[in-house]
């Protein structure tokens, strides 16, 4: 009796098709973000006159590679898997023989770890050659002042800031997962939604939804603030503050796995 | 085997199907035949999984089509009338891409269909033509060894020697547990090849017979003079093509584009026609 819903060997089957899909569908693209970091580099290279200008690492760890890599999980399901809410484009994919629950997997895999850990890989080794270069703005190793390694990397500038709130470092975690998999799963959930210019859409669409929540949050912020001048006076370091930003930060996991969900439902309900 | 039961389907507003049943069996070619915007692409759809049923059921060896169960996948495949595909692959690398999935694929079948109808396997499909970009498709999905097979009008864009090779592909491909659907407009390019015949018209199936039984129940004659009850008459050189219900019990060869007027032009009649025996289930 064949399993329906999930099979580990069609499910096999199915990730070494995605894997060969990557290369043609988004390998340039991926290329190119790898890259981005490039043009910094030259700007740097031609504009700056003093020879001792370093690009520190603790600024390409955070923009350059992470920068990346968060594109990456943006950018991944528009490109891998864009004619898969498509009426006719789409055939193809809803009618190969895996399950629904099967295809969203390994949209997830591909999307959101894969090609992402791809760039931040080719990142490195990009960012490595550059630093082998004797000259140009990177003076140092990437790893020289590392996340890991050194005493004021942007790990421990990131975990000194939460501390001083009185938060545990691994709040700091949660917040760089919860923020990852909120920006892939925006995007991913978009590329089930809009059919063409999945990304640009998206971007407007966030830029409108912001605008909106502005217009009408910031009267009734400002109107409370200036009601209760003291209101931030009971928040400094206490528990309350510690809930805060813990809700907050767990309110967007939950929107995010609430993106995810609403994904899934959207590609299995599907029609072409 | 296929099975609608009771299906209503709309897009939005407007009502395409309204409590449709029917059955597709096994060693079956159907022609599926209508005029333009009857639900036949809609109806192949709904078979292949791709849209869901407003109403009623569609089944596919008893598995809810729309569910999109691997086990019904790896049993149909469905080729649309217009094949989109990527630019960059050729037909070996999309057959071999999907031929994991479908335990029957057969790779030499394949080889010798792009063969038999003359196109490059290793060609992409951006320097084929539309004609060459179908060929290609029919000779993967008949190589990928489904039971079901669904084909919307497949014989668009053929040119005529490629339209009589396939209609022998297909016959020879047809086995006692393979069943074929075709969709088309193109009434002649699949004439001797489909048997039984389903006539689709607004939100309901005029007709659904086999070609013995509308043979008994229609005769089609060619007369010098013009009968005005005829059910459908139309000039031809040397006379005229008439349909008359077959009262002589005479049975004559089908013609499947006059059949098809006829049943347009006198639907009610047509339907009490054949219901008084219930259409293809009583083969």
């Amino acid at each position: 009796m064949m399993n329906n819903s999930f099979d580990w060997n069609r499910f096999g089957k199915l990730l070494r098709r995605d894997f060969r899909a990557i290369w043609p569908n988004f390998g340039l693209t991926m290329l190119i973000i790898c890259m981005l970091p490039l043009f910094a580099w030259l700007f740097c290279l031609v504009v700056v006159s003093d020879p001792e200008f370093d690009i520190e690492p603790e600024l390409r760890w955070a923009l350059f590679i992470w920068g990346c890599t968060v594109f990456t999980a943006m950018m991944a399901p528009s490109r891998l898997y864009k004619t898969s809410n498509l009426p006719n484009r789409g055939i193809h994919f809803a009618m190969l023989p895996a399950s629904k629950r099967e295809k969203f997997w390994s949209m997830i895999f591909y999307c959101m770890l894969v090609c992402p850990a791809m760039v931040f890989v080719g990142g490195v080794l990009f960012d490595c050659l550059l630093s082998a270069l004797p000259f140009g703005p990177y003076k140092q190793w990437l790893f020289e002042t590392s996340l890991l390694f050194d005493g004021k990397n942007m790990w421990q500038v990131m975990s000194n800031t939460f501390m001083e709130l009185g938060m545990p470092v691994a709040y700091g975690v949660f917040v760089v997962l919860v923020s990852y998999m909120f920006s892939s799963s925006v995007f991913f959930f978009t590329a089930t939604l809009f059919r063409k210019h999945k990304v640009l859409l998206t971007l407007i669409s966030l830029w409108l939804l912001n605008f909106v929540l502005t217009m009408f949050t910031m009267p009734i912020f400002t109107n409370f603030i200036e009601n209760h001048p003291d209101f931030f006076d009971h928040f400094s370091n206490g528990p309350v503050v510690h809930g805060l930003l813990w809700g907050y930060m767990i309110f967007i996991a939950a929107v995010s796995l609430l993106l995810l969900w609403w994904s899934g439902r959207r590609l299995r309900n599907m029609k072409y | 085997m296929i099975e609608i039961k009771n299906l209503d389907f709309s897009y939005r507003q407007i009502p395409v199907f309204h409590d449709i049943s029917t059955t597709f069996r096994e060693g079956c070619i159907y022609g599926l035949l209508g005029e333009n915007g009857v639900g036949k692409t809609t109806l192949l759809k709904i078979i292949s999984g791709l849209l869901p049923p407003s109403a009623g059921t569609c089944t596919v060896d008893g598995l809810r089509s729309f569910d999109r169960n691997p086990e019904m996948l790896q049993q149909l495949v469905f080729l649309p009338d217009e094949v989109i595909l990527p630019d960059r692959a050729t037909p070996e690398s999309y057959v071999l891409e999907c031929a994991p999935f479908y335990p029957r694929f057969d790779e030499s079948l394949f080889r010798r269909l792009m063969r038999e109808l003359e196109v490059d396997e290793k060609r992409r499909f951006k320097e084929m033509s539309a004609g060459q970009r179908k060929k290609s498709m029919i000779a993967a999905i008949l190589s990928l060894g489904t039971k079901y097979v669904l084909l919307d009008e497949p014989t668009n864009g053929l040119d005529i020697p490629s339209k009589s090779e396939f209609r022998r592909i297909v016959s020879s491909f047809l086995r006692e547990d393979v069943t074929i659907i075709i969709s088309t407009h193109q009434v002649k390019d699949v004439e001797n090849l489909i048997d039984p015949i389903l006539i689709l018209s607004k939100e309901e199936v005029l007709l659904d017979a086999g070609m013995a039984e509308i043979s008994q129940k229609i005769s089609f004659t060619c007369d010098a003079e013009r009968d005005e009850s005829a059910l459908y008459s139309e000039q031809v050189p040397g006379g005229w093509l008439q349909v008359r219900p077959n009262s002589g019990g005479e049975e004559t060869p089908v013609n499947i584009e006059a059949l098809f007027n006829a049943v347009l032009k006198n639907k009610n009649l047509v339907k009490q026609l054949f219901e008084q025996k219930g259409g293809n289930d009583e083969q």
